[in-house]
């Protein structure tokens, strides 16, 4: 049998090689142990991640996982909207605007696009001007001032409710809806809003006579008088040839004469028309009337 | 003598240049183990002041972060005998102190227990020209002390001041600012064997590793195992080691003399090894185990079994009784301590007024040895320990570290040496040049 000495067993030598001393020590030396520290694991990071993303099903799986946490998180309770506010509209334009802006509530105010919102509801005929914002509490606050309706103007079927400027406002089909708007009528009206009214502020003492006022040839305006009778205005300053008239009236109570049509149109030669009688002799009452 | 001079202060520069890099390595390279700690310096210097601890004062400057403690190779009575063997033991010992520290060290201060270290006392005088001392009249009464004739192969390890003397008031640590005449000073100095240390240097330097300072054994035990009080009245410490033994005598705060026997705990382990005929591994473990000086009746009953593998069961299984080891071991200790008591005695330890002699190293820990030394050294004398510094492992605290930490202690707190003055430069030169060679004329 042969002998097993213990001596046999030699140990291996405890000192590192040179070779293994000076790397160790290159190891250690402190950029490399930053590097080692920092970019081995962000070496590591970067591969997993390319690899990762090599996969098509993956960028797909990770955007649904986003997009899910995204809507959790925006659909916090915290940031949601459960009303809209209105202030400032009345019954109907309320109701449009909630038409108009058609919101399904409860919605995230994420959602929203405030600005979006304010453009939609500026459109609408009847706002003058607008205001959108977040209220606490999760209420959408939609504040609007209405345009003031000044004018009907009058259409083939019902009519149309003009603001001062002449801008359209809504339809309506009788004048019940408005009795106190004066009325205004031909083609081409609605541009000459602003002169229509002008005209109605300079005969304000007679307007409870007049019936409406008839826009003519695109240029000029005809005060039509509840008695049937018309005031051709001029082109130009309709307002003097009112004054004119009102003058007039107030010398000669020109407007309650039996006189159908007074002719302002030429300022300089005022004509009047005198209803002829069933006997085609001109009134007598006209007589004494003078320019 | 300039060529020292400059190496030196060249070793100084590095060693301020690692103090500042904040990491150093202390490396003692004894006969029966090398041992490294990395210090790591936060520049935090407290004091503690007040309670009369003035010898950990300053100590929490520096902490320590890496430690190895290795066997050490192909070193003989504190010499290296074998330079490829001692390399790869430093490099095991390094490498496994830094990867403690996690960092890496490029600056190292060693220490040499061999190199038969020889002592001489220095003088030296000057009269002071501008009255008030200030760093030039040191440099100059420095540089003024006659320098012993020192064989050529041997190298200045320390010279360090130890008393400075201003007309007649004598027992000063530090003249400068004082009002004077006439200086001179009592200077210290450590020879050793150049190529000691040259062979140190190259290991050192294979290593990949700047050598940032030397110094003595015997000076660096001293320095942790001694107290303050103990430094100021006069001491002996005695470093029993493995190769060597070292002596160093402190007084006045300084060590003022310095002295390497080359016998050592090894002797005793051969003995051993050589008188039951066991190989010395198993002979170190013996005397480790169940060593000892003083033999009680009891020791007669109690039985150490030896195992040893020649094969041969008459002698694998041998029993002695620790009477018989005490037997083997006591005779060499004696002889060791002898020799430090004749060696004590030619120093003139016997005039100084305090005969405290401290223990320490290795071979120290044979219990008993301290009723021993009574008997042999007088009857002041008490086991020593290194002192404790911040965040040194428990397995460094032994007597056996006391090097070590004493090298800690001697990187953090450097003594001034002469080199730390910087010369008058020609005069210098001149002065010391001439001087050295009327030695040369006088001697040879
Ligand atoms: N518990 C112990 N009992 C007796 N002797 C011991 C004990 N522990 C260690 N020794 C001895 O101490 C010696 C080692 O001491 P130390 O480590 O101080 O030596 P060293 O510093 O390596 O050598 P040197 O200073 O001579 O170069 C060895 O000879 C060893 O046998
Ligand atoms: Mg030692």
């Amino acid at each position: 049998m042969q002998q097993i000495s213990f001596s046999k067993f030699r140990k291996r030598d405890p000192a590192p090689s040179r070779l293994r001393y000076k790397f160790s020590r290159w190891m250690l030396s402190p950029v490399i142990k930053k590097a080692v520290f920092y970019g081995f694991p962000l070496i590591i990071i970067a591969i997993s991640i390319f690899i990762y993303f090599q996969d098509q099903k993956n960028i797909k799986h990770l955007e649904e996982v986003a997009s899910d946490l995204y809507r959790k998180v925006i659909e916090r309770p915290e940031f949601m909207l459960d009303a809209l506010s209105i202030e400032g509209a009345s019954d109907s334009l309320n109701a449009e605007i909630r038409e108009v802006l058609g919101l399904n509530f409860p919605i995230s105010s994420f959602d929203l696009d405030l600005a979006e919102l304010h453009e939609r509801v500026l459109s609408l005929p009847p706002v003058e001007i607008a205001e959108a914002h977040l209220k606490g509490g999760g209420i959408l606050h939609i504040k609007v001032d209405e345009k003031t309706p000044a004018l009907l103007l009058k259409k083939e079927f019902g009519f149309d409710v003009l603001s001062e400027n002449g801008e359209y406002i809504r339809s309506v089909s009788s004048r019940e809806y408005f009795p106190a708007l004066p009325i205004i009528t031909g083609e081409g009206a609605e541009n000459a809003a602003s002169q229509a009214i002008a005209i109605f502020k300079a005969f304000y003492q007679k307007l409870d006579q007049v019936r409406g006022l008839v826009f003519v040839g695109k240029r000029r305006w005809n005060i039509i008088m509840t008695s049937g009778q018309v005031v051709m205005l001029p082109e130009n300053d309709p307002q003097q040839a009112i004054q004119k008239i009102l003058i007039l009236d107030k010398v000669e109570q020109i407007l309650s004469r039996q006189i159908t049509v007074f002719d302002f149109r030429l300022p300089s030669r005022i004509t009047l028309r005198i209803p002829l009688d069933e006997y085609g002799q001109m009134n007598s009452e006209l007589i004494g009337v003078r320019n | 003598m300039i060529e020292l001079y400059h190496s030196q202060r060249a070793m100084r520069a590095m060693r301020s240049a690692a103090l500042q890099r904040g990491l150093i390595a202390v490396l003692d390279v004894g006969t029966s183990k090398i041992g490294c700690l990395i210090l790591k310096f936060d520049g935090t210097e407290e004091k503690i002041d007040g309670d009369g601890v003035g010898s950990l004062a300053g100590q929490s400057g520096f902490q320590v972060v890496g430690s190895a403690l290795t066997k050490s190779r192909g070193i003989e009575y504190g010499e290296i005998v074998s330079m490829p063997e001692t390399e790869r033991a430093i490099r095991t010992a390094l490498q496994s102190a830094q990867k403690l520290a996690n960092s890496r060290v490029d600056h190292v201060i060693a220490c040499v227990s061999g190199g038969s270290p020889r002592s001489y006392g220095l003088e030296g005088g000057i009269d002071i020209k501008s009255e008030i001392v200030d760093d030039k009249d040191i440099a100059e009464v420095l540089g003024s002390c006659g320098i012993p004739a020192y064989e050529s192969g041997r190298e200045v390890l320390h010279a360090q001041p130890v008393n400075f003397s201003l007309d007649y008031r004598t027992g000063l640590s530090d003249p400068r600012g004082q009002i004077g005449k006439n200086l001179s000073v009592d200077m210290h100095m450590l020879t050793i064997k150049e190529k000691t240390i040259q062979d140190l240097a190259y290991c050192i330097k294979r290593c990949d590793l700047e050598l940032a300072g030397v110094a003595s054994s015997s000076y660096v035990s001293a320095l942790s195992s001694l107290v303050e009080d103990e430094k100021e009245l006069g001491a002996a410490c005695i470093d029993l080691g493995g190769g060597t033994t070292n002596i160093s005598i402190f007084w006045k705060k300084h060590m003022i003399f310095a002295e390497t026997i080359k016998i050592g705990g090894q002797l005793v382990t051969r003995d051993i090894s050589m008188g039951l005929q066991v190989p010395s591994s198993t002979a170190e473990r013996i005397k480790t185990r169940n060593g000892g000086v003083v033999a009680t009746g009891l020791d007669d009953r109690e039985m150490i079994e030896i195992a040893s593998e020649t094969g041969d069961w008459e002698i694998d299984r041998r029993i002695i009784s620790r009477s018989d080891l005490i037997g083997i071991m006591r005779p060499r200790i004696e002889e060791i301590l002898e020799e430090v008591r004749f060696r004590l005695t030619s120093a003139g330890f016997d005039d100084l007024p305090s005969q405290k002699i401290i223990l320490t190293g290795g071979a120290s820990q044979v219990p008993g040895i301290d009723s021993l030394a009574n008997k042999i050294l007088g009857q002041q004398v008490r086991l020593g320990r290194p002192m404790r510094i911040h965040r040194l492992p428990q397995a460094y605290s032994g007597p056996n570290c006391a090097g070590l930490v004493g090298l800690s202690l001697f990187a953090a707190h450097p003594q001034d040496e002469w080199w730390d003055f910087s010369p008058r430069s020609k005069n210098f030169n001149g002065q010391s040049v001439s001087r050295v060679f009327r030695w040369f004329k006088d001697n040879w």
